[in-house]
């Protein structure tokens, strides 16, 4: 199998989680489709000479890294224009969070069936934590890959992932069992 | 990916409970659900960006040797004529050897023209005084 054949069906298989990912990061789709096409251009440019056994934590390294470049700028770009951009009430944290969020009944059974409260509940999780899960559990990627992702020892994957699991688990209950 | 993620969950890694391990399977199906109902134009976009990927790799695939086989050309070819310059030039001569001066002072020496005027001169005073030490026991 050529290189290209492999990355087509490498990529084809992560495109939407790693979109998923990057939206839930930057919360724009726009910029994260401006990332996930970065990554994409980047492994097939860069690593794809590599086995594809390591590309997909490479894949995710990438990703990572772009997420935090992008929220890099963001705050840059924040810091110096931001006195240009007026307030709105979706800037305010809290109003956002899962736990202040009203749904009407029917609003609220279409969210919980289609896992919109599972991701709102993940967004707000710590970043670290957020990673893990996101990584370990939606990826499937093992602990030593999540940790090559993450930059961080294994150990600390395990502490991060079991604390992003209990924290969604105490919010949501099981809002997750359909 | 839900059976790659059931796998990878091996007892090493373990450290969630049974009961959080099945939250956390079903908590993973409902995002794997998720990914499917994006919206088709998101989709699109997508697929549109992989193929992009994908054909920026089989450019350089193919292409990749087009730009370095004249180089590496260029690059022997240079290799050789330098080689058979340094051949076709002969042995280098030698620069001649002063008596108590070893070779580097002698470069060095050679490099300052006006101390190698100046030994000239020193030189030739003294073969003008000894000329005359010669001269004088002859007239005396």
């Amino acid at each position: 199998m050529t290189h290209a054949v492999e990355l087509n069906q490498f990529l084809a298989g992560v495109e939407k989680r790693a979109y998923a990912i990057a939206v839930m990061s930057v919360k724009n789709p726009e910029d994260a489709l401006d990332i996930v096409q970065d990554v994409m251009m980047t492994l097939a440019s860069k690593y794809a000479a590599k086995p594809s056994t390591e590309w997909p934590p490479i894949f995710y390294r990438i990703l990572r890294n772009r997420i935090t470049d992008h929220h890099r700028l963001s705050v840059r770009h924040r810091r110096w224009f931001g006195w240009l951009t007026p307030h709105t009430e979706e800037d305010n944290p809290l109003e956002n969070s899962p736990g202040h969020r009203q749904y009407e009944p029917e609003q609220k059974h279409r969210a919980v069936s289609n896992g919109v409260r599972l991701v709102e509940a993940i967004e707000q999780l710590p970043a670290r934590q957020r990673e893990a899960f996101v990584f370990r559990a939606w990826e499937g990627l093992d602990v030593k890959g999540t940790a090559r992702v993450m930059g961080c020892s294994e150990g600390s994957v395990k502490t991060h992932y079991s604390r992003a699991v209990k924290s969604l688990r105490a919010q949501l209950g099981d809002l997750v069992y359909d | 990916m839900t059976e790659k993620s059931d796998a990878t969950h091996d007892q090493a890694d373990q450290v969630l409970s049974a009961a959080e391990q099945q939250w956390t399977d079903h908590a993973v199906r409902q995002l794997h659900r998720r990914e499917v109902e994006l919206p088709s134009d998101i989709q699109q976009r997508l697929i549109s960006m992989r193929r992009d990927a994908v054909a920026a790799l089989e450019y350089s695939e193919h292409n990749g040797w087009n730009w370095k086989l004249p180089l590496g050309g260029l690059a022997t070819a240079g290799a050789v004529l330098f080689a058979a310059l340094l051949l076709l030039r002969g042995p280098v001569p030698e620069l001649p050897v002063l008596e108590g001066i070893d070779s580097i002072m002698a470069v060095e020496i050679a490099n300052d023209v006006e101390l190698l005027e100046d030994l000239e001169f020193v030189a030739w005073m003294l073969a003008l005084e000894e000329a005359e030490t010669q001269r004088q026991p002859a007239s005396g």
